[in-house]
């Protein structure tokens, strides 16, 4: 099978371009794309390199360079191996070319060099073909085959190329060298950022039971120092064992309600509520987010009614019994519930002195429970953080003992103790512990140790 | 005191409610029975007790009072070189009362009256100077026999009320007089509150911790209790005299004191605009150094008064507003004779201090 080319240049001038061609062939000849087609590895005469190779009819291998001026001398290429038919791919034919030099060497080859004809298919996206082994070619690629393209690697778990790693990264598949992270494209390997968190409650961070509190959550990036958007902050709260005037403790306190998370926004802020129990004491917040250098930040709420005092010694009342015990204190429960706010305090004095004026001086008022330090539900009894101990919660109620225990106010004295609060400006009733059945008119005369009265200081309970 | 027998109320109750949110819980219900008294079925604040609760409040309301004031300078005590004005008070008690009166409450009374000795504080409080104090009020306050006054200045509120209630109180259809008090003040008009009692008495309570502290029956029930009084119109000191003498700012503290009378239905709200121009005028009169004009505007109202009442001197006329169940009504249409009397003195206590009187 003979490959002829015919053409006619001069042979000086072949022969320096073919000079010039070797000296300037650039190594990445081999990476121009694959199309299906017979291309030439090595072009011997160093036509440009770009040009195609294409099978004609007569079974010859043609260069399809543009025909050379008439009147030169010419030369052909020829097939030196059988081309094969089906080709298949990296498959290779040896082409020859023959110049052809003036008419003193007419019909005689004056100059013969060898290249390949390689075949070549169509390789995937971000891969092409390799050339067999030649000068030009990747020597790796002994026997031709489609390779990543430069930037493009294969994975074990990739079917196809994908991109190689970027600077600081590493691995397959890539990883970002600690410190850095993929940016939204995952092309690059940028710095990781870093946040700072706060937690910013309006001083003095402190609500009463029952009622809620604003917090903000703020996410600033530490390189920037501009607000965060987007950040998940992670929320938790507590409370501190012993706090409030509670002195008992158990997995039952309650807590302060607050979401369990949130992500920030405008201006990198989360608020939220902290919904405070009834049962005062002292709450911690605690926040986390990703990426925060300062996890956890911790914020302390006090759930409490501000300005309660404890009672003062008086003549006029007395707070602890003859054994010298607190009236209504529980040790290991609570051990200080004579508190109240400063007017009901005032009351509570003249009232002691009034009831002095009743009882010819005779009789002292004996305070039971006012209220906590904090103040807040007041849980007495055997029951934990409930109720019964209705009122109690904001300084302004008292017990005060009318039962038969020593330095209870007697029954003969009831009503004008009762007309004495009314004229001061004080409410009170009697409470007692028979629920048992309907009391209506004698309401709690058989009733007699848990016995009190129940003391409106101001008029109201709330 | 107006009764509030159903939870049907509470409705309303509810819708302007706002402080507080309260809850009507099923079964619980306020209902006046025939003796007057309010049934309270109510859930116990203790939330482990599941049955519902009863218990009664007898109102200290089932009473007719009356009080009749007088009020005059007396002549011979002064106090930094003002008048003192003695006020005497005559209760009485209608008829058809089912309790007898145990209790007077005379409020709006904001400064010392004569022989009044201040509240002990801090380390003075001891039991002898406590009642020692006690002693001298009681004294600042004539009662008559078996009556006893005191004085709970942080209410600014004077008090009377018998030693021994079921001997002492005034029953049904009977009449009590002898309570006096003197002050430097002025008199003025406020409610005087009555509470009454009966020989079943009993102590107002519960068989527990009492209702939730959200029900709307503890809520009503709170206003029952706060309101458990019946009121009446009473003469009282309760417009201060300038301590270095005004006439001007005087005229101006009547004045604003007369405008409350509107709001306790003892003053005509158009008879009331014809008394501000001649206030008006007297202040303006005594302000700017023309006590004639000044004096010529007391007289103008003191002429509208006498209009109203030919008879306002006359003291042994028992004001009308003082024995009607109502309280505040008034029949000419203009102002309350009990007003009518208090602001003409008022009146001619500042012409007599001008010189004038």
């Amino acid at each position: 099978m003979d490959v002829t080319i015919r053409a006619y240049p001069s042979l000086h001038f072949y022969c320096g371009l073919l000079i010039v061609f070797i000296l300037t062939i650039p190594s990445t000849w081999a990476d121009y794309p694959a199309s299906g087609l017979w291309t030439s590895a090595y072009d011997p005469m160093g036509v440009p390199k770009h040009e195609e190779w294409g099978i004609v009819a007569d079974n010859t291998c043609r260069h399809f360079h543009p025909v050379l001026p008439s009147g030169y001398n010419y030369f052909e290429y020829r097939a030196a191996s059988p081309i094969p038919d089906p080709p298949t791919e990296g498959a290779t034919i040896k082409i020859e070319c023959h110049l052809y030099g003036d008419a003193n060497h007419l019909g005689q080859p004056w100059a013969t060099t060898a290249g390949f004809l390689v075949y070549r298919t169509t390789c995937d996206a971000n891969s092409r073909y390799y050339y067999p082994n030649s000068r030009y070619a990747n020597p790796a690629y002994v026997n031709g085959t489609c390779a990543c393209n430069v930037g493009y690697v294969t994975y074990p778990t990739a079917a196809s190329c994908v991109p190689a790693c970027p600077v600081y990264a590493s691995g397959k598949p890539c990883v970002c060298d600690e410190g850095y992270e993929f940016d939204a494209t995952r092309t690059r390997c940028i710095p990781v950022e870093r946040y700072t968190l706060t937690l910013q409650i309006d001083p003095p961070a402190q609500v009463e039971p029952s009622q809620s509190i604003s917090v903000v959550a703020k996410v600033v990036n530490t390189l920037t120092g501009q607000p965060k958007d987007g950040v998940q902050v992670n929320l938790k709260a507590d409370v501190e064992a012993g706090t409030g005037g509670h002195d008992h403790d158990d997995g039952q306190r309650p807590k302060g309600s607050i979401p369990s998370g949130g992500i920030t926004q405008g201006g990198g802020i989360l608020e939220f509520n902290f919904g405070a129990p009834a049962v005062a004491g002292t709450h911690t917040i605690t926040a986390t987010c990703g990426r925060c250098i300062n996890n956890p930040q911790v914020a302390t709420v006090d759930v409490k009614v501000e300005g309660l005092v404890p009672i003062s010694d008086s003549e006029f009342y007395a707070l602890q019994d003859a054994d010298g015990s607190v009236i209504g204190a529980v040790p290991g429960k609570h051990k200080a519930n004579h508190y109240l706010t400063p007017e009901a305090a005032a009351k509570l004095a003249e009232l002691g002195e009034t009831y002095d004026g009743l009882s010819n001086g005779e009789r002292l008022l004996h305070l039971n429970d006012a209220s906590l330090e904090w103040g807040g539900l007041f849980d007495v009894g055997s029951r934990q953080w409930k109720t019964p101990h209705a009122g109690h919660r904001r300084g302004v109620v008292i017990d005060i003992r009318a039962s038969t225990t020593p330095g209870s106010i007697p029954f003969w004295l009831f009503q004008k103790f009762e007309t004495e609060a009314a004229r001061a400006g004080t409410k009170a009733a009697l409470h007692c512990l028979d629920s048992s059945t309907l009391l209506i008119g004698h309401i709690c005369y058989e009733v007699l140790n848990m016995r009190h009265y129940h003391v409106q200081l101001l008029g109201v309970d709330k | 005191m107006k009764p509030l027998n159903t939870l049907g109320c509470m409705a309303g109750m509810l819708l302007m409610s706002t402080a507080w949110n309260v809850y009507a819980y099923p079964g619980e219900s306020i209902a006046l029975d025939a003796n007057g008294d309010y049934i309270i079925t109510y859930r116990s604040s203790d939330d482990s007790i599941t049955t519902l609760l009863q218990t009664k409040f007898s109102p200290a309301t089932k009473i007719v009072p009356s009080i009749q004031s007088q009020f005059s300078i007396n002549g011979e005590s002064r106090v930094n070189a003002m008048p003192t004005i003695r006020y005497r008070y005559t209760l009485a008690n209608g008829a058809v009362s089912k309790q007898s009166i145990i209790d007077v409450w005379l409020d709006d009374i904001p400064n010392s009256i004569i022989g009044e000795r201040e509240r002990l504080t801090g380390a003075a409080v001891t039991k002898v100077a406590v009642r020692a104090v006690r002693t001298a009020n009681e004294a600042a306050l004539p009662a008559p026999s078996g009556w006893r006054g005191d004085i709970i200045r942080s209410m600014s509120r004077i008090v009377w009320g018998p030693d021994d209630y079921a001997r002492d109180s005034i029953a049904p259809g009977s009449k009590l007089s002898g309570f006096s008090l003197n002050s430097v003040d002025i008199p003025g008009i406020s409610m005087a509150k009555f509470r009454g009692s009966d020989s079943g008495w009993a102590p107002f309570g519960y068989p527990d911790e009492g209702p939730a502290e959200d029900s709307a029956v503890k809520e009503e029930l709170e206003q029952l209790r706060d309101n458990d009084f019946v009121t009446r119109p009473a003469a009282v000191p309760t417009i201060a005299v300038p301590t270095s003498f005004n006439a001007a700012t005087l005229l101006e503290r009547i004045q604003t004191h007369v405008h409350t009378w509107i709001g306790m239905k003892l003053l005509d709200p158009e008879f009331s605009a014809q008394l501000d121009t001649s206030f008006k005028g007297a202040i303006d009169g005594y302000r700017y150094n023309q006590p004639k004009m000044g004096k010529s505007h007391i007289k103008t109202m003191r002429a509208l008064l006498k209009k109203a009442y030919p008879d306002l001197d006359n003291e042994d006329i028992v004001d009308e507003e003082t024995g009607n169940n109502k309280g505040t009504q008034f029949k000419n249409g203009m102002i309350a004779r009990l007003a009518a009397r208090v602001l003409d003195f008022d009146l001619k206590y500042v012409l007599k201090q001008v010189g004038d009187e």
